[in-house]
């Protein structure tokens, strides 16, 4: 179903109107002429001339009111449609019953009252077709003038339309067949060939009208499928002489309910077509067949309309159920992001949803080869993993959902999920496989956004705990080192024997480091002064390298890349600490032997600024990656590191709004990149920041 | 004679420093708890005296200002095992109280002596 924009609608109003209009003038202008000549006598002698003048006045009467009428429902004109089509109504419906009973109610004389010189039966009775046409028409006519709204609209003015074109056309078929009982079921009467253009044109009109009240285009039909198919019609009028079958040809009208969007037409349909055959039987002219034989016939054939129109509802009904639950699944599938695919093992071809096509970002031909899908689709390290599963299945193993990335026609590589079902045929050898495919890539994304937050979080908790235990504990190792440090340093002056000398004096020194020890512990529970300033990071670092070469061993060649950067507000003292702490590790990386430490500092798109310490020393595996950041790991041997140096080094990063990331290889160095936001933040919140309640 | 006054709840910190203070020829005074510090300092009117900031029983930072106001003069050092700087930093504290020199735990004995002034046993 589609929808049509509010400007194509309004354009395709106007034509649809326009066409309204013009057919109801033509028919109008007809039926007025026809009936002038009729009036003042003109035609009189001339009637024989049967294609210009055989028009009745009553079909006159009855089309030109008829078109009137239609002219005014287009236009809304209500209830004058009303008034206008009642009496082109009775016309056809006591034409009709005439016809039926034989007899004469006296209609036919009311224009015309001598009919003696047009050499017709009935001069003045609109022919059987032409009355239908009138009766049926001018009916629609008001029921859509009187019942406004309501969804029949559309459909009645489209099967109206249908049948009155049909009999048009059938009346032209009978002209060209040279059938003398065109359309006059075996009576003299015949639908003129004025008529039959009144007929065309209001048909069309109809048509028209019906299509301009629909908002939506549903099951358009092109004007001449119908009007092809009544041609059918004209079967019935050619038998008709014989008797024999001529029910029968009603048969393909239903048919025609094909073209309805509605099922039920076909029963609609058959109702006419039932009514028809029995108007048939009574309106044709006597023959030698037995009257019960032709009851036969016409009762078969009415059994023949019924099973077709009993077949082609089924047909249309499931037809509809077939698109409407393939709208629903293309639908849900497209609201999901989920494509769905069938592949067949006899020649690996698949077929793929319109979702599926929109996943990968183009349109698949009906069978598509599989292994031309992998190749294009799938990166070549993931395809075998397709195929083993693919070969799996094909042994009869279901297949378990399969993670994959996919090569999405924009040039990006897309993640999915492919959830697949085994398709059994005869004696459950495996035949295929259907499958859908989730794109998810933003939800992979998300989990590990996620994952990263939870790590840091659960860092900085761990970090926390620490923050407090450590200046718990501090505080008693503090107060535990005063005798030592107090009294040892005594007892050395005046001690002389060397050997006891030497002994206080590792002792002293363990005290020392003991101390050491403690005081670092604590700057790591500490709350520092936080004094922040404006600081570039390019000036700072230049300002530390020059202290941190005096202890640099000598082989170490230090080497800046110091682009100027935009100010970042920052405690200067936390950032000295950072490089000094980043530079004596690369340092001790490199050891004694002979290297290189580069430092940088470079501004980056988004606001960026970024900072890197790399050093061509001895590298770490992904172990020791993995766990650089944590407090109290250390790789150094015992005594030289406490484990918290890098640890402070990230709680301060993380204090600045920043993120650290580290890259390295065993055997061919490391590198640090900090990247800080120029819009500084300093959260005072940070919990590793957090004083000890010491 | 110059007489000190040791206040901690450590007992081997008072120990430790009333041994190194004896040795340097000072008088030393010991107290377990900031009250029975100020009490000791009351009555025996010490020319110094050395607090722990943080005990049960009387803080460092009750005993300063008390201590100050019975004798303006006396010279006190405060020490402390926690951290020394930073907002609160109990040292800073005592500073601000009117302590005359900071320690910060654990110490040697020059410190100590820098500490204590000019002043000799």
């Amino acid at each position: 179903m589609e929808r049509i924009g509010a400007e194509r609608l309004d354009r395709r109003w106007r034509r649809l109107r326009l066409i309204a209009d013009g057919s109801g003038a033509v028919a109008a202008g007809i039926a007025a002429c026809i009936l002038i000549l009729w009036i003042t006598r003109i035609g009189a002698g001339v009637s024989d001339a049967k294609f210009l003048f055989a028009m009745k006045p009553n079909t006159a009467i009855g089309f030109g009111l008829t078109a009137l009428a239609f002219i005014m429902l287009v236009h809304g004109r209500a209830r004058a449609a009303c008034v206008l089509a009642l009496p082109p109504l009775l016309i056809g419906l006591l034409s009709l019953i005439q016809y039926a009973a034989r007899v004469d109610l006296g209609i036919d004389q009311l224009v015309l009252r001598d009919w003696s010189a047009t050499g017709v039966g009935h001069p003045g009775r609109p022919a059987p077709n032409t009355a239908i046409t009138l009766l049926v028409f001018d009916t629609t006519l008001i029921a859509l003038a009187a019942i406004r709204g309501g969804s029949f609209r559309p459909f009645v003015t489209k099967l109206v339309a249908f049948a009155v074109i049909a009999l048009a056309m059938a009346t032209i078929a009978g002209y060209i067949a040279h059938s003398d009982f065109a359309i006059g079921w075996g009576t003299r009467e015949q639908m003129s060939i004025p008529s039959t253009v009144c007929a065309l044109a209001l048909g069309c009109g109809l048509l028209a009208y019906g299509w301009q009240v629909e908002t939506a285009a549903t099951a358009l039909m092109p004007v001449w499928i119908p009007a092809l198919l009544c041609f059918a019609v004209v079967l019935f009028d050619i038998a008709t002489p014989l008797q024999i079958n001529a029910g029968i040809c009603y048969i393909p009208i239903i048919l025609c309910a094909l073209w309805f969007d509605r099922p039920s037409v076909a029963f609609v349909l058959a109702v006419a077509a039932s009514l028809l055959i029995v108007f048939g039987l009574f309106a044709s002219p006597p023959s030698a067949v037995p009257f019960s034989t032709s009851i036969l016939n016409r009762g078969l054939a009415m059994i023949g309309v019924w099973v077709v129109a009993t077949l082609v509802y089924l047909q249309r009904t499931s037809q509809q159920r077939l698109l409407r639950n393939a709208r629903h699944l293309a639908s849900a599938q497209e609201l999901a992001s989920i494509g769905s695919f069938e592949l067949e093992f006899a020649g690996m071809t698949f077929k793929a949803s319109r979702e599926f096509e929109q996943l990968h970002g183009v349109a698949f031909e009906a069978e598509r080869d599989w292994e031309l899908f992998l190749r294009r689709f799938v990166p070549v390290d993931e395809r075998d993993g397709i195929r083993e599963m693919i070969r799996a299945a094909q042994a009869g193993e279901n297949p378990s959902d399969f993670h994959y990335s996919f090569l999405h026609a924009d040039g990006t590589v897309r993640n999915a999920v492919m959830h697949c079902e085994l398709l059994h045929g005869y004696e459950q050898m495996p035949m295929g496989i259907i499958g859908i495919i989730k794109d998810v890539t933003e939800a992979r994304e998300a989990e590990a956004r996620e994952a990263a937050i939870g790590s840091q979080l659960r860092h900085a908790q761990k970090l926390e705990s620490l923050g407090t235990l450590a200046g718990g504990i501090a505080h008693d190792l503090n107060n535990t080192l005063v005798p030592m440090t107090t009294l040892l340093p005594v007892i050395l002056e005046d001690t002389k024997d060397p050997m006891q000398r030497r002994a206080l004096e590792i002792t002293i020194d363990a005290a020392r480091r003991a101390k050491a020890l403690v005081r670092e512990i604590l700057s790591f529970s500490r709350k520092e002064e936080n004094d922040v300033e404006a600081i570039r990071l390019d000036e700072l670092a230049g300002e530390t390298l020059t202290i941190v070469r005096a202890g640099v061993p000598t082989g170490i060649i230090i080497q800046a890349e110091l682009s100027p950067v935009p100010e970042i507000v920052a405690s200067k003292g936390q950032i000295y600490q950072i490089i000094l702490n980043l530079v004596t590790n690369a340092a001790q990386a490199i050891g004694d032997r002979r290297g290189c430490i580069l430092i940088g500092t470079r501004a980056e798109d988004g606001g960026m600024i970024r900072l890197y310490v790399s050093d061509d020393g001895a590298g770490m595996d992904e172990e020791t990656q993995a766990r650089i950041f944590e407090p109290f790991f250390s790789t150094k041997e015992a005594g030289r590191g406490t484990g918290l140096g890098l640890s402070i080094v990230s709680g301060i990063v993380a204090n600045h709004g920043g993120t650290i990331s580290v890259e390295s290889t065993l055997g061919f160095g490391t590198r640090f990149d900090l990247v800080f936001p120029v819009e500084g933040r300093q959260d005072n919140d940070a919990p590793f920041l957090k004083q000890a309640k010491a | 004679m110059t007489r000190i006054l040791v206040i901690d709840d450590d007992e081997a910190i008072r120990e430790s420093l009333a041994l190194l203070l004896q040795l340097r020829g000072f008088e030393v005074l010991t107290a377990s708890n900031g009250l029975d510090g100020v009490a000791i300092f009351d009555a025996q009117r010490p020319t110094i005296v050395i607090t722990d900031m943080m005990m049960p029983g009387g803080e460092g930072r009750d005993v300063i200002p008390q201590i100050r106001r019975i004798a303006p003069d006396a010279r006190i050092i405060a020490m402390s095992g926690s951290s020394s700087s930073g907002e609160g930093g109990l040292l800073d504290r005592a500073a601000e109280l009117g302590a005359d020199a900071c320690l910060r735990k654990p110490f040697e004995p020059g410190e100590l002596f820098v500490a204590l002034g000019r002043e000799r046993g």
